[in-house]
């Protein structure tokens, strides 16, 4: 049982998760100087998704996601499209993990063996899966006051660097490259958002569920709609995408007179809670998805051979980075929509017309 | 050679953890999924850590979502 | 119990050795034609004045003819009527069998026998030295009362009953530990403590079966919830206001003879950073010194584990003059940062654990040979930087500002745990540790409720009390977490304005 509050939270962390660091590269390199407005055109209809999967549930008080979709579907294909579900949710698992080695082997760790940062981060989202949701929201509750303060101090310690000029000139090749920024950040986390329909149910107060799940996304997306602003503003367009990590750099720039410098740690330490809220999450739907398609009384049980499974995956599932860049620029919208889009629309349809 | 060692002493790690409730309780469906997935685990960190090329699951996203990609 | 007197008092004297402590008083009642009448007593546990005067006395007395007809003609309640008529006596219970008998006089009860009676009758005349009330030597203040409990339960339980005078204050006692048998006392205020914890309490206390009951502790490892935990989950304190405070809060106070320290359950987190002297001085002084508590947490904790991944792994976050005298100062030094660490901290830990045992005079030349001349001469000889000495200085400084003993233990051991994380994966294997840690913490429960809260989950009403110290007239209700009952603790309060 949680807290309405803390889903809100637990929402905020998620849609920040990963895409902190990746997200304004990945405007910026289609959109360039127009990347904000691509972000608020994507929170948008993030926001509309995620009134879809409110709608779905809202119709199913207290029962999962993998649970009324065995109901509406049937048990054969119920089990089918439950067992898509938990791939979504584990190869999501996957690849946060893997962006998360990506980014401290390739910016703060170069020595270190990303094995070693899975291992280590491994062992705290199994305690925590392990723990229980409840746990979870628990550790979220105290996390989440730090994440903001030390947001509003990174901001902070920017605004003197700003210059609005860079913004210039708008919409200059007009709206197309805008939207087309777009298209992959509705993929990349707001079509992810469906997997909370796992927790949701948790939620003690269904009606402040709702509520919360839309609040928390907003707030998630005016956060990463801020950082994306900042990076334009900060770094300017062209380095925003030629960055990989536009979010870091901007951390690195920080100096204030000869003391404070290389505090990009700040920043690090957002990343890591915001990415471990997310992973831990993630790795809990995926755990609860698959006992709950196999029907089993307990999801405990699975975690560490689950753990095993996602370490493994992990190093094997990208070759390298510019793989998976590609891959999220192109294919995983497409994933994601399929998954996050058409077939919650689709679970509703039938649902509503056999009500 | 020491990572398999390495990886078959972290499950039966695992197995020590998780059976002994596992079978207190008698879940026979929880034992067999545990089991699958276990067995599954270490074969293929075994498979990993011995340097063989694994397809990653990506790879059949692409193949399904290929022909709508430009 | 047999009929004949002289048979009693030699079972008496069997079952507990024919020790020599044993005082056995006979005499004739009534005069030489008179019942014979025993009083059996410890001489170390009583009173012994009080026996004389009040016990002796009355029933040596010339002018008792009625009353030896009265007993000489009804045999077996000759002992009732001596309770009735002759003995001015606050605390008379009348025993039947040997055991209630011997527990008496081992508590320090007086055993009044009678020839011809089955029953015979316990006194109580509890004496015997006592520690008087002095200043508590754990938690000091600088405000406040200095009462601190003593090792004799009636003493402190008067001591919480002073403070209380309530009459909903409610006393359970239980007899704990097959040989010391020893009292326990659990205290609560009837409408505000929560049924299911004062319930789960004395459930637990009920269920202890052990040998012998020496500390407080004893108890509280007994009792606490089942769950794998450096973390304290019962609190303890010599400090008879900290235990009013508790009980006003809705806790269960466990009281134990033989012990200055009682016990207070749930117990949670920012409880322990919490100190009685909070609530005396100012609201405004107490908060920033609530929130200076947190910071030494953090260094106690974090301090040398940052050191080590700093010189380690990160020096590029340190300003450039900092790096270089560092580096400068690390250039002779043998060991890597880890070790140096190490070593430093295991000699700070011997010097605590010998600071503890030594007598008070020779405690202050083992501090100061410890700190200055070892710390300083290593330096000297090149086995530690002196940036270490500094840090693992202040590290045991920040510990010793944590109000509760219970809590700086985890807090010692742990930073080890974060010194090995720090030597292996660096800043990143601190924060992953944190993440852990907090998990942990997150997880614990006090007698049902959560260890953390009011941090998680958020109850906002709480958190006026946990990180700040609101003032008196803001602080309305009662922290929901010990009580769901009867929550409002004051009415609001006009703050008085001065006149214009």
């Amino acid at each position: 049982m949680i807290e309405a509050s803390q889903f809100k939270k637990m929402v905020s962390l998620f849609v920040i998760g990963t895409s902190l660091i990746l997200l304004p590269s990945m405007l910026a390199s289609k959109a360039k100087q127009d990347a904000w407005i691509s972000s608020i055109v994507g929170m948008i209809v993030g926001l509309v998704l995620v009134g879809i999967y409110y709608a779905l549930g809202r119709l199913f008080p207290g029962k999962t996601l993998v649970e009324y979709s065995k109901e509406i579907l049937g048990k054969w294909l119920g089990t089918i499209v439950s067992f898509l579900w938990f791939t979504y949710a584990f190869i999501l698992t996957v690849l946060v993990l893997r962006n998360l080695g990506d980014f401290l082997t390739s910016s703060m760790f170069p020595e270190t063996p990303i094995q070693a940062i899975h291992i280590v981060y491994l062992c705290i989202v199994v305690i925590g899966v392990r723990y229980g949701i409840s746990n979870i929201a628990r550790t979220v509750d105290i996390f989440f006051p730090l994440v903001i303060i030390l947001l509003i101090v990174f901001v902070s310690l920017l605004l003197h660097d700003i210059e609005f000029d860079r913004l210039q000139p708008m919409l200059a090749k007009g709206i197309q490259p805008v939207l087309q920024a777009a298209y992959p950040y509705i993929g990349f986390p707001f079509a992810e958002l469906v997997l909370l329909l796992m927790i949701y149910p948790k939620v003690k107060r269904t009606k402040e569920a709702g509520k919360s799940l839309l609040t928390g996304t907003l707030f998630g997306g005016l956060v990463l709609f801020v950082i994306t602003l900042l990076s334009l503003l900060v770094l300017g367009a062209e380095n925003t995408a030629s960055e990989l990590y536009p979010s870091f750099r901007l951390a690195k720039k920080i100096q204030i007179g000869e003391f404070i410098q290389r505090v990009e740690v700040i920043m690090a330490v957002i990343w890591f809670i915001t990415i471990f809220v997310k992973l831990v999450i993630c790795f809990y739907i995926s755990v609860q998805s698959l006992s709950q398609t196999l029907n089993l009384p307990d999801y405990r049980s699975l975690v560490l051979p689950l753990g095993m499974i996602l370490y493994a995956v992990a190093y094997f599932i990208v070759p390298n980075i510019s793989y998976l860049i590609s891959f999220d620029a192109k294919v995983w919208p497409l994933y994601a929509l399929t998954i996050g889009l058409v077939l919650p629309l689709l679970l509703l349809g039938v649902a509503i017309i056999k009500k | 050679m020491w990572s398999v060692l390495l990886i078959l002493a972290v499950g039966m790690a695992i197995i020590m953890i998780d059976v002994p409730t596992l079978r207190r309780n008698k879940s026979r469906k929880e034992l067999w999924a545990f089991s699958v997935l276990l067995i599954g685990g270490v074969a293929l960190n075994i498979v990993v850590g011995l340097g063989v090329e694994v397809p990653s699951p990506l790879e059949l996203i692409k193949i399904i979502y290929g022909p709508i990609v430009r | 119990m047999a009929n004949d007197l002289r048979d009693n008092i030699q079972k008496i004297k069997q079952s507990l050795g024919n020790s020599p402590d044993i005082v056995v008083r006979e005499w004739l009642f009534g005069g030489p034609n008179g019942v014979g009448t025993a009083i059996i007593y410890i001489s170390g546990l009583v009173d012994t004045k009080f026996i004389n005067q009040f016990i002796m006395e009355p029933l040596m007395s010339h002018d008792l003819d009625e009353h030896f007809k009265a007993i000489r003609s009804q045999n077996e309640n000759g002992v009732d009527l001596l309770k009735q008529l002759l003995l001015p006596v606050g605390e008379i219970q009348e025993a039947v069998n040997l055991n209630t008998i011997l527990t008496g006089i081992l508590s320090g009860d007086t055993a009044l026998l009678c020839q011809g009676s089955e029953h015979g009758l316990l006194i109580g005349s509890r004496g015997g030295e006592d520690r008087a009330i002095q200043e508590p030597s754990t938690q000091p203040v600088i405000r406040g009362p200095k009462e601190g409990f003593t090792e004799n339960i009636d003493t402190n339980i008067a001591l919480i009953r002073r403070k209380i005078k309530d009459h909903n204050l409610w006393l359970e006692n239980f007899n704990v530990g097959q040989v010391t048998k020893t009292v326990v006392s659990m205290m609560y205020v009837n409408g505000i403590a929560l049924d299911k914890v004062v319930k789960e309490v004395r459930d637990r206390i009920k269920r202890i079966q052990i040998d012998g009951i020496l500390e407080s502790g004893y108890i509280e490892e007994l009792i606490q919830d089942k769950t794998f935990t450096l973390f304290p989950t019962i609190f303890n304190t010599e400090r008879p206001d900290v235990i009013a405070a508790g009980l006003l809060e809705g806790r269960v106070a466990i009281i134990v003879d033989g012990t200055p320290f009682v016990l207070l359950v749930p117990a949670l987190f920012p409880q322990f950073f919490q100190s009685a002297e909070d609530y005396y001085q100012r609201s405004d002084i107490s908060t920033l010194v609530r929130l200076l508590r947190y910071l030494a947490l953090v260094i106690a904790l974090l301090a040398p584990p940052l050191y080590i991944a700093i010189t380690t792994f990160h020096h590029e976050m340190l300003p450039p003059q900092l790096l270089i005298s560092l580096s400068a100062q690390r250039e002779g030094i043998p060991f890597p940062a880890f070790i140096e660490a190490l070593l430093m901290e295991v000699t700070f830990e011997l010097l605590r654990e010998a600071g503890v045992r030594m007598p008070k005079a020779v405690g202050q030349a083992i501090s100061i040979v410890g700190a200055l001349v070892i710390g300083q001469a290593a330096v000297q000889a090149g086995i530690v930087s002196a940036a270490m000495v500094i840090v693992v200085s202040i590290t045991a400084i920040a510990s010793f500002i944590i109000p509760s003993y219970n809590m700086g233990i985890p807090i010692r051991i742990l930073r080890f745990g974060f010194m090995i994380l720090a030597a292996t994966f660096g800043l990143f294997g601190i924060l992953a540790g944190l993440i852990g840690i907090v998990q942990h913490l997150c997880h614990l429960r006090s007698f049902g409720i959560p260890y953390m809260s009011p941090y998680a989950p958020v109850l906002a009403a709480d958190k006026k009390d946990a990180m700040v110290r609101t003032p008196w007239w803001a602080m309305t209700s009662r922290p929901r977490t010990a009580s769901r009952k009867n929550t409002i603790r004051e009415k609001s309060q006009p703050s008085p304005k001065p006149e214009t």
